[in-house]
């Protein structure tokens, strides 16, 4: 994180804080859920293992 | 700043660049066979999903930032705890109500705590609280500069006995034994005790008197006040700390910190807060109120929390005041008995006196005195029977006491000078707060010292008003005066039955005005609130 941004944060209202927090607790939530499966299933492997002998 | 300015910061515009990047990523393609699509698709996501995985550690040190910086907000919005300050002052005002009691009417023995010591002693004391009892008794004594000896408790042959082994300052076991031994000839032994103790205080009258004028002057003096103004100093110190604490910043938010107060009830939106305010406006909308209009009510409701909580404590002492109206009626026929009453105890402590020499005469004591067992059996069995007619003496005696004092009310006394006639019979109060039982939970110190408090509340206002001779309904006069301030208030809302939950309304609103009037808002109450709601949460996940 920047200090700009640090300083920035600092400065901003109570009320702003609590905003902020909410937002990124929702962000940080929304980046996790956000993270996709790339696991490839072990049947479809295993058919085009079969298809190229 | 305000909400646009949170929109201006770095850090918000990042996310929004963020989410923007992630929501159109593209995933899929429509070019190629399915193999190629799937390969496509999985290297996408691959791809943002390493993107999020660098954007997340920048997120959770943010957020790591926002809390650290919460902390330190909450500490410096968290107002100054003046507990210390108030326990000072507090002991101050302690210190003024025994100032009052002292400069006051009541009796000697009552200011110098020996009636509550000497009233201790009931037939449930034990043998070791009623030793100790003794020795409380012997100390305050000396305190005020009188050594007690045997010669003291000479008012029985059984207390002299009792005492002399007590003097003696031997083991708990030999004192039983002594205790017993006496216990089979003397079966009142600690009745006889009780009233040798009384009988002490009557001896050392003049000294008492004169160790309270001057324990009085020296702390009329160290407090700098005269005997005619230490009421109102005391009213005065009084209701300056009461404030202070009833519009405390630091105690009032910590009662919505530690959930003792749901804060969002008593927040402006609220229909809790609506509720309880409607229900004292005589149009039953308090939002629909001009603003002056809105004044008179609040104002009006301060003066009304403090007079119910008057009334409340009134309805507690409220048989006090039915017995001393009915003794009222009594008190013309009461006068001459009781000055015949105080003549047969002094006759009659003559006869026990008479006794008790005969006694020490048959027991050998004296010149030509010759050792007589008949005697001395017949002596104590006759000092048995004038103690027991004794004690019955001094109880009726006691119970005309108060009846006495009344006779020096006029006709346009008032409630408060009823209750303060009271003060003026110690057996009178014993009396009261033993056989009342919401009492039974406190001492009898507790609750005379309760009853003193009460008395001297700055905030009195119909006690010293209303007249007490005068058959005046209490609860109608206050329902009339808040009505006509505009309240909605009637009788019945305020009886003994429904003050309870009628003054929970008012505590609410009256806790809402001592905010308002203080420094903090209750918008900064909230932000402490949900900051420290937000740490507790994080403590409690790193756990």
């Amino acid at each position: 994180m920047e200090e700009q941004e640090i300083l920035e944060i600092q400065t901003i209202s109570d009320d702003d804080l609590l905003t902020l927090h909410d937002r990124l607790v929702a962000h940080i939530s929304y980046l996790k859920d956000s993270i996709l499966d790339t696991t490839v299933p072990e049947s479809e492997e295993t058919s085009d293992e079969q298809q190229q002998s | 700043m305000n909400n646009n300015s949170l929109e201006n910061l770095s850090l918000i515009k990042k996310m929004e660049i963020d989410r923007t990047h992630i929501d159109e990523f593209i995933l899929d393609t429509d070019e190629g066979t399915k193999r190629t699509k799937e390969k496509f698709h999985r290297q996408a996501c691959e791809k943002r999903n390493t993107y999020i995985q660098n954007q997340l550690p920048l997120y959770e040190k943010a957020l790591s930032v926002v809390l650290d910086l919460m902390s330190k907000r909450v500490v410096s919005l968290m107002p100054i705890d003046h507990s210390n300050e108030y326990t000072a002052e507090l002991l101050q005002v302690d210190n003024l109500l025994n100032l009052v009691k002292l400069n006051s009417d009541i009796s000697n023995s009552f200011k110098l705590k020996f009636d509550f010591i000497i009233s201790s002693i009931t037939d449930n004391t034990s043998l070791q609280d009623l030793n100790s009892i003794l020795n409380s008794f012997i100390l305050q004594m000396q305190q005020i500069g009188i050594s007690l000896t045997i010669k003291d408790f000479q008012y029985t042959m059984f207390t002299e006995r009792y005492m002399n082994t007590f003097f003696q300052k031997v083991d708990f076991s030999v004192l039983k034994d002594s205790f017993e031994k006496i216990y089979f000839a003397c079966p009142d032994i600690k009745l006889q005790l009780k009233m040798n103790l009384e009988y002490i205080l009557g001896k050392y009258t003049k000294e008492l008197e004169k160790y309270v004028v001057s324990l009085k002057n020296s702390e009329l003096t160290r407090y700098q006040v005269t005997a005619n103004d230490v009421v109102s100093r005391y009213i005065q110190v009084r209701q300056m700390v009461g404030n202070k604490i009833a519009m405390d910043e630091y105690y009032n938010t910590k009662l919505f910190l530690d959930g003792k107060k749901k804060l969002a009830d008593y927040l402006p939106d609220s229909a809790a807060r609506a509720k309880n305010y409607d229900m004292f406006a005589t149009n039953g909308n308090f939002a629909s109120l001009e603003d002056v209009e809105k004044d008179h009510y609040n104002s009006a409701m301060m003066g009304f929390y403090l007079t119910l909580n008057e009334l409340k404590k009134y309805y507690s002492y409220e048989f006090m005041i039915q017995d001393l109206l009915e003794r009222y009626k009594q008190k013309d026929t009461i006068k001459n008995l009781y000055l015949t009453k105080k003549k047969e105890i002094d006759k009659e402590e003559s006869v026990r006196e008479g006794i008790y020499k005969k006694y020490l005469k048959a027991s050998g004591v004296g010149l030509f005195a010759k050792k007589n067992e008949v005697n001395m059996q017949d002596a104590m069995l006759k000092m048995n029977e004038q103690v027991r007619k004794l004690h019955d003496l001094y109880a009726e005696y006691k119970d005309m006491d108060i009846t006495y004092h009344l006779m020096t009310l006029n006709e346009s006394a008032t409630i408060y000078d009823l209750f303060m006639t009271a003060l003026k019979s110690f057996p009178f109060l014993e009396k009261s707060f033993s056989t009342a039982e919401p009492f039974s939970e406190h001492t009898l110190e507790e609750n005379i010292q309760a009853l003193f408090r009460f008395l001297y509340n700055p905030n009195n206002s119909f006690l010293r008003k209303i007249n007490a001779l005068v058959n005046y309904n209490v609860t109608d006069v206050v329902a009339e005066k808040y009505k006509l301030l505009n309240l909605n208030i009637t009788s019945e809302m305020i009886n003994i039955d429904n003050i309870d939950s009628t003054l929970e309304s008012v505590r609410f609103i009256n806790l809402i005005q001592n905010v308002d009037r203080s420094k903090i808002q209750f918008h900064t109450i909230e932000n402490i609130c949900k900051m420290s709601d937000i740490l507790a949460k994080e403590k409690a996940s790193e756990e």
